[in-house]
């Protein structure tokens, strides 16, 4: 299990959102706040790191023909779970996520491509995938959230900070509403997925010849 | 080995033809052909209508040579560009616009819709117009805010539209199915033509677009064919759908009120987003006009020309690849013709 | 960790599983029984649990989500008719399709949740109170659904304030009525306007 290796693939090179472009309906929906695209991105964490696990340590005792079939039901009930969790314990995150709460399963089974790497390594090696993964979507969430809510509302952190107020770095009447909304969605992801991945474009390139290529 | 790089190498496919106009002649032609409806515009609504308009081309000129030289781009503020659709974006505004909403719309336009997509003759949407619409989308209220025409209106940096004394334009009793004069605006049909009326800076006087597209069709610059269809298609449509009033007035109002003159002749025109080849331009014509009546008619605001010429900007290819002149010797469909020579 | 043999390793191998399983799992399962049973029993082992799961989830948290619930209803209701201390749920059997919920507070008056017709995005949810002498006591919205800037603006306390205190039919000013609405956003506050109204035959009917 090479630990660099997996987080350097979870974050950039292999990040599920920015280079692997799974799970962007999410992206998109929540991200009208950080706290929606936090709460998303966290969400997703637990329930792909756990489900990773669950799978990675059943992967010995289950046959190979229904291995996919019950890593789906493993995961799909795991995003039931979280669904659930979420809704009695954080009502404020259930009404932000709205529609995008009862998909926590189905984005995780997405992320992690049916369980893939799970079926194949031991739980060690699994659950840091699970978490690598899960970082790197909820990086991608979150920043896109923050610009959203930061271009769109004018405040930072609004339902998390200053007892839910958040901090207006400026006057509502000067934000831009249209970054609010779907437009604002796609050109903020689009930026970020473009950031994610020169980022990953220089950390792929071999040490040696970094000096001689262009920048 | 210097003056190889200096050696301005252009490949084409022939005809040759050396011609002195450029990106930069054009534009200034465009630029010139706006000043009237620039002077209407700032009589009706006095000095901050002028104001607005240069903070819009400095802001649109500073954002495109800003974003080039970040990205180490050679320079091409030089030819113009930016500078016509500064002013088309600022001619779609309302008065009291404030003037930084003004300059997110400038940078929307010329780096999201125009550099980011390579630059010059590389965007598919109309930048000004695509402006326009993010501006709709985020500062709603700023945009509809109109003037009484007549109130001199003063520099104020920051000033919102909530200071505006909101009047009525002859879009709204228009999309209220009333003819302006009978409505809340009042506006004559003479009004309308000199631009009289409530609006957006650059569309209220039809008479100075008119010279100006005038100008620009005389000096080669557009074709009459898009603003032909265009506002032919406007014409006919409202002729035969009056909403119970009389035809022909119906038919003037709609065509001298609302911003489809400045789109017809200036922004449906630009080079970039319209089709090349003439039949294509027909049928984009047709086409604006065609979905500005019907957004006018079913769409939630009174107007419908920015919305009407962005979508038919994103059918522009299709179009193209659709009307493409047939190749002398060979028929429609690729084949040879018989006696080596006719084509079809 | 020892890995059973007949399993491979774990992944989908193209060797046919059935012979090796039940030469190997003699020990486990009788020889005469088939492959499919084990590979059927395994999976229902799999549903069973996360059946288990999820049901022992449901009723752990059951109650909580319905508290949360009631909670987040119940700020609608109290921004629509403050004052009142309990909040009972009345059967509304009425012709109007667009009224929701009806509650009643007791000495108070009553508060309508109404969707009314004419919305722009046709999600708008209002909550009206009503006093019991038939006048409006406060106007919230529930859901929006409208666009921000524009039609959303009739989240705004002043365009709400307008309404209290009002009896009759309510209407905007282009209507002839005396309800300004938010500029640029006609539709929706013409169907806040109509939201009050069917609230208001509804408290007269409830009583």
């Amino acid at each position: 299990m090479d630990l660099r290796k997996q987080i350097k693939e979870g974050l950039l090179t292999r990040n599920p959102a920015a280079v692997q472009l799974l799970g962007l309906c999410a992206a998109l929906a929540v991200t009208t706040t950080l706290r929606g695209g936090l709460g998303m991105g966290l969400c997703v964490l637990m329930v792909l790191t756990l489900s990773d696990g669950i799978i990675s340590a059943l992967r010995l005792y289950i046959p190979a023909p229904i291995q996919r079939i019950s890593g789906v039901l493993i995961m799909a009930t795991l995003g039931a779970v979280g669904d659930l969790v979420v809704q009695a314990f954080f009502p404020g995150l259930t009404e932000e996520l709205g529609l995008f709460l009862p998909l926590l399963g189905v984005i995780c089974i997405l992320l992690s491509r049916g369980g893939a790497f799970a079926w194949e390594n031991p739980p060690a090696a699994s659950l840091v995938d699970g978490v690598c993964q899960g970082v790197g979507y909820t990086l991608v969430l979150a920043l896109v959230g923050t610009v959203r809510e930061l271009l769109g509302r004018g405040c930072f952190g609004s339902g998390l900070l200053n007892g839910g107020r958040g901090i207006q770095i400026f006057s509502a009447q000067y934000v831009a509403g249209g970054m609010i909304l779907p437009v604002g969605g796609f050109l903020t992801l689009a930026c970020v997925v473009a950031l994610v991945r020169a980022g990953a474009e220089r950390a792929e390139r071999p040490r040696k010849r970094k000096g001689a290529a262009k920048g | 080995m210097k003056e190889y790089a200096d050696l301005r190498l252009t490949v084409a496919s022939s005809p040759h033809v050396s011609s002195p106009v450029g990106t930069r002649a054009l534009m200034l032609d465009v630029l010139i052909a706006l000043v009237p409806a620039l002077c209407m515009g700032v009589f009706f609504f006095g000095p901050r209508a002028l104001v607005l308009t240069a903070v819009s081309v400095l802001g649109c000129e500073v954002f495109e040579g800003g974003y080039r030289i970040l990205l180490k781009k050679p320079q091409s503020g030089g030819d113009l560009s930016a500078a016509v659709t500064g002013l088309l974006l600022a001619f779609v505004c309302p008065v009291g616009m404030p003037l930084w909403t003004v300059l997110v719309g400038d940078f929307f336009a010329m780096v999201v819709v125009k550099q980011l997509f390579g630059g010059l003759g590389k965007n598919f949407l109309n930048p000004a117009l695509a402006g326009r619409a993010f501006l709709a989308l985020s500062y709603a209220s700023s945009l509809t805010g109109w003037v009484k025409p007549g109130t001199k209106y003063w520099i104020e940096l920051g000033q919102t539209g909530a200071d505006v004394v909101s009047a009525a334009t002859p879009m709204a009793d228009l999309q209220s199915g009333v003819l302006p004069w009978l409505g809340s605006s009042e506006a004559s049909m003479r009004d309308m033509f000199y631009g009289n009326v409530g609006g957006c800076i650059g569309e209220v006087s039809a008479l100075a677009l008119l010279l100006g597209g005038a100008y620009l069709i005389f000096r080669g610059v557009i074709h009459p064919r898009i603003p032909t269809a265009y506002l032919g298609t406007v014409a006919a449509l409202a002729f035969l759908f009056p909403q119970g009033n009389d035809p022909v007035d119906w038919m003037l109002c709609q065509l001298l009120g609302g911003g489809v003159m400045l789109g017809a002749l200036f922004m449906a025109t630009d080079y970039v987003t319209s089709p090349s080849t003439p039949l294509g331009g027909w049928l984009f014509g047709v086409g604006c006009g065609l979905l500005t009546m019907f957004l006018r008619r079913f769409g939630g605001g009174p107007e419908g020309v920015s919305y009407a010429i962005l979508l038919m900007n994103l059918c522009v290819p299709v179009l193209e690849k659709h009307t493409l002149p047939g190749q002398y010797g060979r028929k429609r469909n690729g084949k040879k013709t018989g006696k080596g020579g006719e084509t079809a | 960790m020892k890995k059973p043999a007949h399993l491979g390793k774990g992944t989908a191998k193209e060797k046919p599983a059935g012979e090796r399983l039940s030469k190997e799992e003699g020990k486990a399962v009788s020889r005469s029984v088939p492959p499919q049973v084990l590979l059927v029993g395994i999976l229902c082992g799999v549903c069973v649990a996360c059946a288990l799961v999820l049901g022992i989830t449901d009723l752990l948290t059951r109650d909580r989500i319905a508290a949360n619930q009631e909670a987040w209803d119940l700020g609608a209701l109290v921004e629509a008719l403050p004052y009142g201390e309990r909040y009972d749920k009345v059967n509304y059997t009425g012709s109007d399709a667009t009224v929701e919920e009806v509650y009643r507070a007791q000495g108070v008056g009553c508060a309508v949740q109404v969707t009314p017709a004419g919305s722009f995005g046709k999600e708008l949810t209002v909550m009206v109170g009503v006093n019991e002498d038939g006048t409006v006591a406060g106007v919230a919205v529930v859901n929006s659904g409208e666009t921000e800037g524009l039609g959303d603006r009739v989240r705004e306390a002043e365009f709400r304030e307008q309404f209290v205190g009002k009896k009759g039919l309510v209407r905007v000013e282009a209507d002839g009525g005396d309800i300004a609405a938010i500029s640029g956003a006609t539709i929706t506050s013409r169907a806040v306007c109509a939201a009050v109204n069917s609230a208001l035959a509804v408290a007269a009917e409830v009583g």
